[in-house]
């Protein structure tokens, strides 16, 4: 069978390569936290009501050692990759290509040390593919998967070709990629309590929402859901220390608190400040409502803290994640060597 | 023709190549500042494996279509935590000694190897994520170029050490390189104290012998089979003096290792020949706590004249003194006559117009040091032979002070009222049991030692240069603290005779098995010339000086660390040296360790009683 364009496609429609834009690594919550409809008070009022809103030390809630709801697994996702080239539509609209690096793993703790469980790793290049013909592209991702790289066909919705949106088309279609390997990190084992670096949104259907005991730490904050009212609160919480939980959500309620696991230094306001959710339902009907199992996780969570210092992200993370993050720089290549390569594939 | 059952020795938990399936221990890494090079790689050690420096290892790489597979050495391993700075460590207990964090440490482990051989040969690096396993008996036997060597030339020199503990088998040496087709010498360095020069020469002549022995036995009438004459001198404590004793502290624990080097039954020197130097009234051997069985030795003039060592009785300073050795030289060519034999070798006797005794000697010297030189009939001997009258009076009574100190100070060495003595006899026709000679008995005077060290060399040189040499002997010349001997920058007759028998006599069957506990005071000659340098443990600042400088940095700080029994072994063919354990002595190294022990006589000496 005769091949159309193949690898030559991007050639072929004029692509054109685009210097290095400093690449910089995709965690699964940066710049995703959804933007949700401010907190309502009988939401705000769940575990206390506003006028009792205090921060709680968790410090001495120390879970029992058998306490069955200790988060045994860590899963974390990782997206690096930048736009490489643009090339042009038969109309001429420029469309911009991008390469990336996705993955997901998880660590599992036995008996104290944290071994890796699950882990998947694909080189994919997406654009919009709307423009071209489709035998031109299948023939594109067809020679692209003889070099272990996946085509992720973008298509904007309401299709634009406006170039920036198209980008940012492209980056969410990665991510979106990156959240599938997530939620499959994430099924792969249900029975342990697990806890995902991220919002629990992106990985709707990988569990049971009544019954798997899954927690979402989210370490960035794109948006803060208390109103201006609470957030001296949240300001002065000490380290050790929460807010009182609180419900949020869309199509999956949760449950959420935010806790301090370092104190705030010379850094922005929400510096150390971590926020965590779990599934509205589970919390409900498999624990009860009971707050003692916010407090323990709480605490856990606390002491899992990361010490490490000469680590950026040290202030806002726990330490298994961590060791999840190093694992996938550990398992991805080089950006720039599988951009070099992907010219060479191209030829542009 | 040596046979060496090394599986039916080893014990499993030593042994890990007795294993079914290689050992596999990590893969090869190499990332940015630990990169692989054609010398030296690293790998990463998998969980719950052991992996100890001086380790073997090896690694197959793929490498442009061909499979290679790379020897190595453990240089170093290395352990780290996850912690960026020890900050981090202090910070994750928040200084508590007792905190328990969480997590176990993620740390983990890699090594450095470095490269031994490779096979087929290439210079380049293996190739990242390369699987390193343990070696076993048939890759160390590779990695240190048991291949190379000629089949029936090896000697086992020890047990190749695998680690802290376990063993890879016998280290080989090449016996071409030895014993002068390629090389030859062996030399060792090591701290003194420590056991780590004399037994450790010993165990090279014993398994010599124990070669020869076997060729012996397997071929007695190949004409050119390979004979060894070890000739040892006892430099300290009448030492060796028990080499013919057993050991009390040998055990059966001891046996194994000698199992390993194929030698089931480890005996003490046998046969062995003692000489000690004549006493100065009887002439008997010098007390040496051997009550039978020790030769005297000593030298009347005759025996100095015939054997052309008139010259070697003088120290370096005075050698070295132009006035002074040419008045030496001169007396000796007038004390000399030679006659040619019929198959024109050269005789020398001690010319019957002179003196004939070191008493005459001296009278006759006492006698020209206070005569004017003109109308001196003695300067002329019977054949004819002149002396020279242009030295001077002064360097006459210089002559007469040398002579009549060494004369008076060297016991009954030199036989001063009669002609002959017993001059040491080393030549042999064959291989024979060790000969072994003191030089102790003359700690106080050095140039005494210094001498009987030259005889023998002299006689060695001229029994392997004449018409009757014997094809295959070897003279295998054992001597400690070489310092004394040739030290380095020295220019007299007997530092020149040792430089010239380490630098041009290995290839005519002469082969020194020199030690010191620093080889930067030996001349460089007789270093350099060692085709085998042996390193025992051995103080840091003998390493930092330029002897050693060929050395790696890990083998120079191994050096500084080898237990006892442990050698570091440095030939030709190996890229980085062999470390050995060095089977414990079955002979006794000194008196009280030998089977027998010391009681009070009645006339008060100590003496050996046979138990």
């Amino acid at each position: 069978m005769t091949r159309i364009g193949g690898l030559d496609f991007l050639k072929n429609n004029g692509a054109r390569r685009v210097r290095n834009d400093q690449p910089r690594p995709w965690l699964i919550e940066e710049g995703n936290e959804v933007i949700v409809e401010e907190v309502r008070e009988e939401l705000l009022n769940y575990e206390r009501s506003r006028e009792h809103w205090a921060g709680i030390d968790v410090l001495s809630a120390r879970p029992p050692v058998d306490w069955p709801w200790w988060p045994r697994r860590f899963v974390d996702g990782k997206n690096v990759g930048r736009t490489v080239a643009w090339l042009q539509t038969r109309e001429g609209f420029p469309v911009p290509v991008r390469l990336a690096e996705i993955g997901a793993a998880a660590l599992i703790d036995q008996a104290g040390l944290l071994r890796r469980e699950y882990e998947a790793v694909e080189r994919v290049v997406s654009l919009a593919v709307e423009g071209f013909p489709w035998d031109e592209v299948e023939s594109f991702a067809a020679a692209l998967g003889e070099h272990d790289l996946r085509l992720l066909p973008c298509h904007p919705s309401p299709m634009s070709y406006s170039f920036e949106q198209m980008r940012r088309a492209v980056q969410n279609r990665m991510q979106e990629e990156m959240d599938l390997l997530m939620r499959r990190a994430l099924a792969c084992n249900l029975q342990l309590p697990t806890l995902v670096d991220g919002r629990l949104e992106p990985c709707v259907g990988a569990f049971d929402q009544d019954s798997a005991p899954i927690v979402g730490l989210i370490k960035t904050h794109a948006r803060v859901y208390l109103p201006s009212r609470e957030l001296p609160l949240l300001y002065e919480l000490e380290p050790g220390q929460r807010t009182p939980a609180f419900c949020i959500g869309g199509k999956l309620p949760l449950v959420t608190w935010y806790l301090r696991l370092n104190p705030l230094g010379s850094e922005l306001p929400y510096w150390g400040l971590v926020r965590l959710e779990i599934s509205r339902s589970f919390y409900e009907g498999f624990i009860g409502g009971d707050p003692r199992y916010i407090d323990y996780l709480s605490h856990i969570i606390y002491s899992y803290r990361c010490k490490n210092h000469s680590y950026g992200r040290a202030a806002i993370s726990i330490y298994p994640i961590q060791r999840v993050e190093e694992t996938l720089e550990a398992l991805f290549t080089p950006n720039e060597m599988l951009v070099q390569r992907f010219y060479r594939y191209t030829n542009i | 023709m040596q046979t060496i059952d090394h599986e039916a020795h080893q014990t499993a938990d030593e042994q890990y190549d007795l294993l079914e399936e290689p050992h596999c221990l990590g893969l090869v890494g190499s990332p940015q500042g630990q990169e692989a090079t054609s010398r030296r790689f690293f790998f990463w050690v998998k969980r719950d494996a052991l992996v100890e420096e001086t380790q073997l290892v090896y690694c197959d790489s793929v490498i442009a279509n061909r499979r290679y597979r790379f020897y190595g050495i453990v240089e170093e391993v290395v352990r780290r935590s996850r912690k960026r700075s020890m900050d981090d460590e202090i910070d994750q207990a928040d200084g508590d000694i007792d905190y328990d964090p969480p997590f176990e440490s993620d740390g983990y482990t890699y090594a450095r190897v470095s490269i031994l051989a490779v096979e087929p040969r290439v210079l380049t690096p293996p190739r990242e994520r390369s699987k390193v396993y343990l070696a076993g008996e048939r890759e160390a036997a590779i990695a240190y170029a048991a291949g190379e060597i000629r089949p029936g030339r090896e000697l086992p020199i020890g047990l190749i050490k695998n680690g802290g503990e376990p063993l890879a088998g016998a280290g080989l040496l090449d016996l071409d390189y030895l014993l002068g087709l390629n090389g030859g010498h062996l030399n060792v360095t090591g701290s003194t104290g420590r056991g780590t020069k004399s037994s450790f020469l010993l165990f090279v002549v014993w398994m010599l012998l124990h070669y020869c022995r076997e060729l012996e036995r397997l071929a007695p009438s190949q004409p050119d089979r390979t004979r060894v004459v070890p000739v040892i001198f006892n430099v300290k404590n009448y030492d060796l003096f028990f080499i013919d004793r057993q050991c009390k502290h040998f055990g059966p624990e001891h046996q194994a290792d000698w199992l390993r080097l194929g030698v089931s039954d480890p005996r003490p020197f046998r046969n062995v020949t003692f000489y000690a130097p004549a006493s100065k009234e009887s002439g008997l051997p010098v007390y040496t706590r051997r009550s039978e069985g020790v030769i005297p030795y000593s030298w009347g003039l005759q025996d100095i004249i015939e054997s052309a060592l008139f010259r070697y009785l003088f120290a370096e300073e005075d050698a070295s003194d132009p006035n002074f050795g040419a008045l030496v030289l001169d007396v000796e060519a007038f004390l000399t006559r030679e006659q040619r034999r019929a198959d024109g070798s050269l005789v020398r006797t001690l010319s019957p117009s002179g003196p004939q005794t070191f008493q005459e000697l001296l009278e006759w010297v006492n006698r020209r040091s206070n005569k004017r030189a003109d109308g001196d009939n003695e300067s002329e001997g019977k054949e004819g032979t002149q002396l020279s009258q242009n030295h001077h009076l002064q360097t006459w009574k210089k002559l007469y002070r040398r002579l009549f100190l060494l004369v008076s100070e060297s016991s009954g060495v030199l036989r001063r009222h009669e002609r002959q003595g017993r001059p040491l006899d080393v030549v042999r026709a064959d291989t024979s049991d060790p000969l072994v000679i003191d030089l102790f008995s003359l700690a106080g005077m050095p140039e005494m030692q210094r001498f009987v060290v030259a005889t023998i060399f002299r006689q060695l040189v001229e029994a392997r240069s004449g018409s009757g040499v014997v094809s295959g002997l070897v003279y295998i010349v054992m001597l400690d603290e070489l310092n004394r001997f040739a030290p380095r920058g020295a220019r007299d007759p007997i530092t020149q005779l040792i430089e010239t028998v380490a630098a041009e006599m290995r290839s005519q069957g002469i082969i020194l098995l020199g030690a010191q506990q620093q080889a930067s005071r030996v001349s460089e000659k007789v270093i350099e010339n060692a085709a085998i340098k042996v390193l025992g443990r051995t103080g840091s600042l003998e390493l930092g000086t330029p002897v050693w400088r060929f050395l790696s940095e890990s083998a120079r700080e191994r050096a500084l660390n080898l237990r006892i029994n442990e050698k570091l072994i440095i030939q030709d063919a190996f890229r980085e040296p062999m470390l050995v354990r060095v089977p414990f002595p079955v002979w006794a190294m000194n008196a009280e360790e030998a089977l027998s022990s010391l009681s009070a006589t009645s006339d008060g000496q100590d003496d050996l009683i046979e138990r």
